[in-house]
């Protein structure tokens, strides 16, 4: 049975490699998904594309990791610049990022900090982290929504983390029901569905205006080698973890813990 | 000189450490939390305290436990790979406290004017998000010499810096393998500076993150992270900070526990 979760990874894997040809030589990861993403991007391609998992940290041989404190790093990794070289590489339109916003709106801001509430949240978030940076840098943004509805895709968010990014910037959303994209004027439009979702259904579940460009929106379905490189790349399905229901998240988590615990340094 | 103990048993906490200082913790998340300090700070019954954690998990939750926080500062606090932070969320969602959010630039610019002696420095926030209009600390100004509209992020000096690095040498300089997040700059803007180790070991200063010159004391302690991971030398422990988590930030022994 199809898991749309490996269409998504596989979406956001071929534009990290389109993107990376382009002239990206970074990608920020942050979390499970977007690293195994950025994974099957280096072999869709871009073998060279440098990876970025919090602050300074490089390559090397990354696996999915759960209990190393970092996403990454595996034997192999490299500790590369210092701190601050994450801001430079994001200003200097070097980098792609991936984050996933509790809100994403009409005008691509992003919501990471709270929903609702006067003085206080009615229910407070992480936090913005690092998206009143990136949302209006040089870099490329692509957010990564599980969740794919009108709670997330709303008409303006509750709280600007990131703001809405300025004319000529692009940005990308992946979501179960398809790719869209927006820039300043056009809006959002819709480049890609996902297999057997419809533009009625997108519509319907987007709280913001979705443009059409052509007659039919493309599929865009994970071939069944991109398939065969997601298995290489991610063997125990870490990237689920995003997608899944609670139980099932803490059964992967469990699992996966328990293949690492052995491995002792 | 930096005083280096081998083979501590317990961390012990200077005298400027007291109730009402600032106290910033290093480490990104569940990664180099120093909980061992931490707790330390707790056993003490120090209060009042204005705390700064950039990506804060269990630390802020610790001290949140403890009701020794007056002021957090941070740019996200969760339990990452596990959940939301509960105590955290609890503290913003009632004002109990005052919570001051701010983004990773800002905080890190913060720092760095803190660091250079400057009364504050621009950063690369949007001069649009709603981070800069809730942080007193940050203000939109105009640049002198382009007009361009600027968000300046005024100095943060902390009193004292807490970090858990893997690996210090006997001479107190400290290397981070993995993910050093804001720890240098940490070092460099705090008055004083206490870390622990998991070892203390022959290293290539070289290569060290914090030279020994920022460093006033270290301490040798395995685990001192812990539940929090320590590369390459200590795995996190999920499980407690999935029972954390799940216990609503109620079970206070999960954290209070040494590693």
């Amino acid at each position: 049975m199809r898991d749309v979760c490996d269409d998504v990874t596989v979406a956001l894997a071929r534009d990290m490699a389109r993107a990376a040809v382009g002239g990206m030589r970074v990608m920020a990861v942050t979390g499970t998904s977007s690293l195994v993403a950025a994974l099957v991007a280096r072999r869709l391609g871009a073998s060279e594309l440098a990876l970025a998992v919090g602050f300074g940290v490089l390559d090397g041989s990354p696996e999915p990791a759960l209990t190393l404190g970092e996403l990454a790093l595996g034997p192999g990794a490299a500790t590369h610049g210092p701190a601050m070289e994450t801001f430079a590489v994001l200003a200097r339109g070097r980098a792609g990022v991936v984050v996933s916003p509790a809100q994403l709106d009409r005008h691509s801001a992003t919501n990471l900090s709270r929903i609702g509430g006067e003085e206080h949240p009615r229910v407070a978030l992480p936090g913005s982290r690092g998206l009143p940076e990136n949302n209006h840098s040089a870099s490329a943004v692509w957010y990564l929504l599980p969740e794919h509805s009108r709670r997330t895709l709303v008409p303006r968010v509750d709280f600007v983390s990131g703001a809405p990014p300025p004319a000529g910037r692009r940005r990308r959303l992946v979501t179960p029901l398809g790719v869209l994209e927006y820039e300043m004027g056009p809006g959002w439009t819709l480049t890609a569905l996902m297999p057997d979702v419809t533009v009625d259904e997108v519509r319907d579940r987007t709280g913001f205006d979705v443009r059409v460009r052509e007659h039919e929106v493309p599929t865009c379905a994970a071939t069944e080698r991109e398939l065969m490189l997601l298995a290489d790349a991610d063997p125990h399905g870490l990237r689920r973890l995003e997608f899944a229901d609670p139980e099932t998240a803490r059964r992967i988590s469990s699992e996966q813990v328990a293949r690492e615990a052995p491995r002792t340094e | 000189m930096t005083e280096v103990r081998l083979r501590s048993t317990a961390v012990e906490l200077p005298g400027v450490i007291a109730s009402g200082t600032t106290v910033a913790i290093g480490g990104v998340g569940t990664s180099r939390k120093p909980m061992a300090l931490v707790r330390a700070l707790v056993d003490a019954g120090i209060e009042n305290l204005t705390v700064i954690s950039m990506l804060g998990s269990v630390d802020v939750e610790l001290l949140l436990a403890a009701g020794a926080v007056r002021e957090l500062h941070a740019a996200a606090v969760a339990v990452d790979g596990v959940g939301m932070a509960p105590l955290y969320r609890a503290a913003r969602q009632s004002g109990r406290i005052r919570v001051v959010e701010w983004s990773e630039g800002s905080l890190c610019a913060a720092l760095e004017a803190g660091a250079r002696g400057l009364p504050s420095m621009p950063c690369a926030t949007s001069p649009e998000s709603d981070v800069v209009r809730g942080n007193d600390w940050l203000l939109v100004g105009v640049d002198p010499f382009t007009g361009e509209r600027v968000v300046h992020a005024r100095a943060v000096t902390p009193d004292v810096a807490l970090l858990h690095v893997p690996d210090a040498d006997g001479h107190g300089n400290l290397f981070i393998d993995g993910d050093p997040g804001a720890d240098p700059l940490l070092a460099y803007a705090s008055s004083t500076v206490l870390a622990t180790a998991d070892r203390v070991t022959v290293r290539t200063a070289r290569e060290a993150t914090v030279s020994r010159i920022w460093v006033d004391a270290v301490f040798e302690s395995p685990r001192a992270s812990c539940p929090t991971a320590s590369y390459p030398h200590l795995r996190a422990d999920l499980d407690r900070l999935g029972a954390w988590v799940s216990s609503g930030g109620t079970d206070a022994a999960t954290l209070r526990e040494e590693g």
